[in-house]
């Protein structure tokens, strides 16, 4: 048994109690309340003066599968490495490896990432990928929606439970951690030449609309019972005006839990003459009043990027604004995916206004547990600009040192300035943590509660918030200190959650027909088998919900 | 140029999985002295499933080697002109599938088609898709045979290189003039009908072999179906890349950040087609040790005799080099991942006669763990 004490540290994590100085104990890689009777404590660690939070969860992060491969060889130009790292960690400063992703995340303090653009027939790219990012734990959600096969069952008027075999041989076979849908049937107009879809356009050929799609999958994650609720790309992505695709979007669930990704690049108004205005409170009105529904930001921050979707549609409007003037886009088996550079200019009122009204939802978040933090890495900014935006919702006056350079134009555009909100550590423990944990259905994280895993974040307490949140003091992954002083310590390799739902027979059948007859190979192909990670074990089964 | 001339001995070692043998270790011992003390190590061939190519970038990160592939079309074309202007790709099957125009560009094209088969019949998903057309541009009066066609296949410019007849294509495409044609070419209208042809499909697909054509060719090839799609959707289908060629650039991709050849002797990676070429490394004598990987092929290339080489080669294969190592192939002697053809996408295979050699992974493990101030 190894037991190690966290002594002295204040404590923040609503989840098991009030934040009070207190002394936590990590035994067996499981969180525990009190010292273990009779047990000694093989080390401590003086947290004196510092924060002790779980590990952070990220639920939205595009770090590894095809379209992030590509966007590597797309752009090499935005990542040359350029420092050695440590001895026994390769690739550490590799910029853009999946091992300097791990090790960044570690260093903020996060211990579980999600990647949410699973694409089933390249399943196994993205779990080969995933399982070489190191130290953290991470998950992967399987998109459905824009398949032909599953639009071809729409079209056939097959049943609810026919649907639901479909999708969950999807989700198993992939190993996906929940379900996501994108622009739900875009993607799959766009193959047959339509630049724009609303919720109620039609699929050329399959005659079922984006509202039908969507629906469809709501019912669907249900009846599987996937604890994450359906992850929404929703339609209009961009558009002035699609605070009411998001409202449309909202009523079309009929109460049923929903996750819209990336709601920022939806808070889009227009005025008068059909200029973007901040939409922030439309948007912030309508989750109000929707309990059903949680989202995350999707924050624009400023500096060089890079759009990575499977929203063909999108990618291909945005090709026109690339920066550097390149793109690609792979008309895949279902959505496939578009590469798009973008660079999100400090001195573009545009995107001044992107990166306000992402501060404005996050501002008039009616709930934490809600509205989650996330950049939609790297469409709007890398995820190591965490630590920036936790900033600027917990200090008001660092929001009025960015907002003295923004554009008047922007500035009139946006309530921003009025807003005197700031964030407690409570809330960013919810918000970064709790909150994800528990809308991604891992429970046994995200909090530090009697026998969590023993993933826990210790920050210097300090008021430069960027400086206290890049750089941990100390981070335990399962108990193990992998982060000391701000620097990972070595290679540990995490697990990869994944959801096991049953498989009717039938249903893997009549798959296996389809896609023999579509690719010219059987359902092995497509397979992520243990074996294919050598003597690595690498997945860890959720349960379904019953 | 400096010129190390080493007695070839030609040994072959099998390593034996689970139970190392004398022979063996020996083997892997000479194979990592040999790697340890050359200044500058070049890891080339490189054809082996995923793990292999983990093992090989992480041994070159240890001894500050070289890394490369023998795919150099690949890399040195197809990556190159992604990173510089980007590309529009589809999937096998979707161009199976929904192209109602396949254009076979160049020669390299056809003799994939009819080499895979993968278009050999119409594919039937989408019973909306309009007759399926077949043109060939360039391809030296090549026609496929088995590419399914409702129809003639017609063709443009077998007697002109496939840059000329992209170029007339795109100027017209965009209506702009073009000068005097030679008199054997093709004439005004019968470049116009092909860019008609083009501009009339609702999903063309144009597939290219990279070892056609320069960058600057697929350059103006994306760009010419950048442009169809101004007012159609029109996208590209690259011959795969031999060796797993694509697959290890992927790896590459994902540990390194960037496609290969990379160095590592820094500590930190650094993607340069003409610095780490591996080749160019070896015969310039800037390189002094080569470890060849072939478990996938090719063989040990001429250029090696001029460095100490370890050859990792498949059963059969001729190598001459310091130290022959056997090792299994993926997919025939042993289970592996590998970029499958037919849906460009990563798959496990399963071993189809299974023999006791060891994987490439396994052997350039040992390798590492064998160097001086390795953890065996
Ligand atoms: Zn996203």
């Amino acid at each position: 048994m190894t037991t190690i004490r966290l002594m002295g540290g204040r404590v923040v994590d609503p989840v098991s109690g009030a934040t009070s100085v207190r002394d936590v104990y990590l035994v067996d890689g499981r969180v525990a309340a009190a010292a273990p009777v009779g047990g000694a404590v093989d080390e401590t660690y003086d947290c004196t003066g510092k924060i002790v939070m779980a590990g952070g969860v990220d639920v939205h992060s595009h770090i590894a599968g095809g379209n992030v491969t590509m966007s590597r060889l797309l752009l090499p130009e935005l990542h040359v490495s350029e420092t050695a790292g440590p001895d026994g960690m390769p690739f550490a400063t590799a910029s853009w490896s999946g091992w300097e992703t791990g090790r960044l995340y570690a260093e903020m303090g996060f211990t579980t990432v999600v990647e949410p653009a699973l694409a089933p027939a390249q399943a196994l790219q993205t779990h080969l990928e995933l399982a070489d990012i190191p130290i953290i734990d991470r998950g992967a959600l399987t998109v459905v929606g824009n398949d032909d096969h599953f639009l071809s069952l729409l079209r056939d008027r097959e049943s609810e439970t026919a649907i639901r075999d479909a999708v969950a041989y999807q989700l198993a076979t992939s190993k996906g951690l929940g379900l996501k849908v994108i622009n739900a049937g875009g993607p799959a107009a766009f193959h047959s030449g339509l630049r724009t879809f609303e919720l109620d356009d039609v699929v050329p050929h399959y005659g079922a609309s984006s509202r039908q799609i969507l629906t469809t999958l709501l019912t669907a994650v249900d009846q599987i019972g996937v604890p994450h609720p359906l992850h929404v790309h929703a339609n209009n992505l961009g558009v002035p005006g699609a605070p009411k695709t998001i409202e449309e979007t909202i009523a079309a669930a009929e109460g049923r839990r929903m996750h819209f990704a990336h709601i920022q690049f939806y808070s889009y108004g227009k005025d008068a003459e059909g200029m973007m205005t901040s939409g922030a409170e439309e948007i912030a009105a309508a989750l109000a009043a929707a309990p059903n529904v949680t989202c995350d930001v999707g924050q624009v921050m400023f500096g060089p990027t890079v759009t990575i979707s499977l929203d063909l549609m999108k990618q291909w409007q945005g090709a026109a604004y690339a920066s550097p003037k390149k793109f690609s886009l792979t008309d895949g088996d279902a959505e496939g995916g578009g590469v798009v550079p973008l660079v999100y200019a400090r001195k573009n009122w545009i995107n001044q206004l992107q990166w306000a009204i992402g501060l404005e939802l996050f501002l008039l978040s009616p709930d934490p547990w809600r509205v989650l933090m996330t950049t939609d890495h790297p469409n709007g900014g890398s995820f190591t600009t965490y630590p920036q935006i936790i900033h600027l919702l917990m200090d008001s006056g660092e929001r009025a040192r960015w907002i003295e350079h923004m554009p008047q134009k922007a500035r009139e555009r946006t309530a921003l300035e009025e807003m005197t909100r700031e964030y407690t550590l409570e809330e960013v423990a919810i918000m970064t943590r709790a909150a994800p944990a528990k809308i991604l259905g891992i429970t046994d994280r995200g909090h530090l509660s009697d026998g969590a895993v023993a993933d826990v974040a210790v920050y210097d307490d300090l008021t430069d918030k960027t400086a206290m949140f890049t750089n941990a003091r100390y981070v335990f992954k399962d108990g193990r200190l992998v982060v000391r002083d701000g620097r990972a310590l070595g290679w540990i390799s995490g697990r990869t959650s994944i959801l096991a739902p049953d498989v009717d027979g039938q249903m893997e059948r009549r798959m296996a027909d389809y896609i023999t007859d579509r690719y010219g190979v059987g359902p092995a192909a497509f397979a992520v088998p243990e074996r294919a990670f050598g003597e690595r074990h690498v997945f860890k089964v959720e349960p379904c919900l019953t | 140029m400096r010129q190390i001339r080493i007695e070839d001995r030609g040994e072959r070692l099998s390593v034996q999985t689970g139970q190392p043998e004398t022979d063996a270790d020996a083997a892997i011992g000479r194979a990592a002295a040999l790697l340890a003390k050359a200044r500058h190590p070049v890891i080339g061939g490189l054809g082996c499933d995923v793990d292999g190519v983990r093992a090989a970038l992480r041994l070159a990160n240890a001894i500050g080697a070289s890394v490369d592939h023998a795919a150099t079309a690949h890399e040195r074309v197809e990556l190159r002109v992604l990173a510089d202007s980007g590309v529009m790709t589809t999937t096998v099957s979707e161009a199976r599938h929904r192209a109602d125009l396949i254009v076979l560009a160049g020669p390299g094209a056809v003799a994939w088609a009819d080499h895979a088969r993968a278009l050999a019949d119409g594919g039937g998903l989408y019973p909306w898709r309009g007759e399926r057309g077949v043109l060939c541009l360039a391809t030296g009066g090549a026609r496929p045979a088995h590419v399914a066609a409702d129809g003639t296949v017609s063709a443009l410019g077998d007697d002109l290189p496939l840059h000329r007849v992209l170029g007339l294509l795109r100027a017209r495409l965009g209506q702009k003039p073009i000068g005097p044609l030679a008199q054997d070419g093709p004439d005004r209208t019968a470049i116009d009908a092909v860019a008609l042809q083009m501009k009339s499909a609702a999903f063309g697909v144009m597939v290219v072999d990279a070892n056609d054509v320069d960058h600057v060719t697929l350059d103006s090839l994306q760009g010419l179906v950048k442009d169809l799609n101004r007012d159609t959707r029109f996208t590209t289908l690259g011959v795969p890349a031999h060796h797993h060629g694509r697959g290890a650039n992927l790896v590459s991709a994902w540990t390194t950040g960037d496609h290969l050849p990379v160095g590592l002797g820094r500590g930190y990676p650094v993607q340069d087609d003409w610095l780490h070429d591996a080749e160019r490394l070896v015969t310039s004598g800037e390189a002094d040790a080569l470890l060849w990987v072939g478990a996938l092929g090719p063989d040990v290339p001429a250029w090696a005799s001029s460095v100490p080489t370890v050859a990792l080669v498949h059963h059969g294969a001729s190598a001459s080099a310091e130290v022959v190592i056997e090792v299994g192939v993926p997919g025939v002697t042993h289970p592996g991942v590998l970029t499958d053809a037919v849906r460009d996408a990563f798959a496990f295979v399963d071993a189809k006669a299974p023999q006791p050699l060891p994987s490439v992974a396994a052997v350039i493990t040992a390798i590492e763990a064998a160097l001086p101030g390795g953890h065996p």
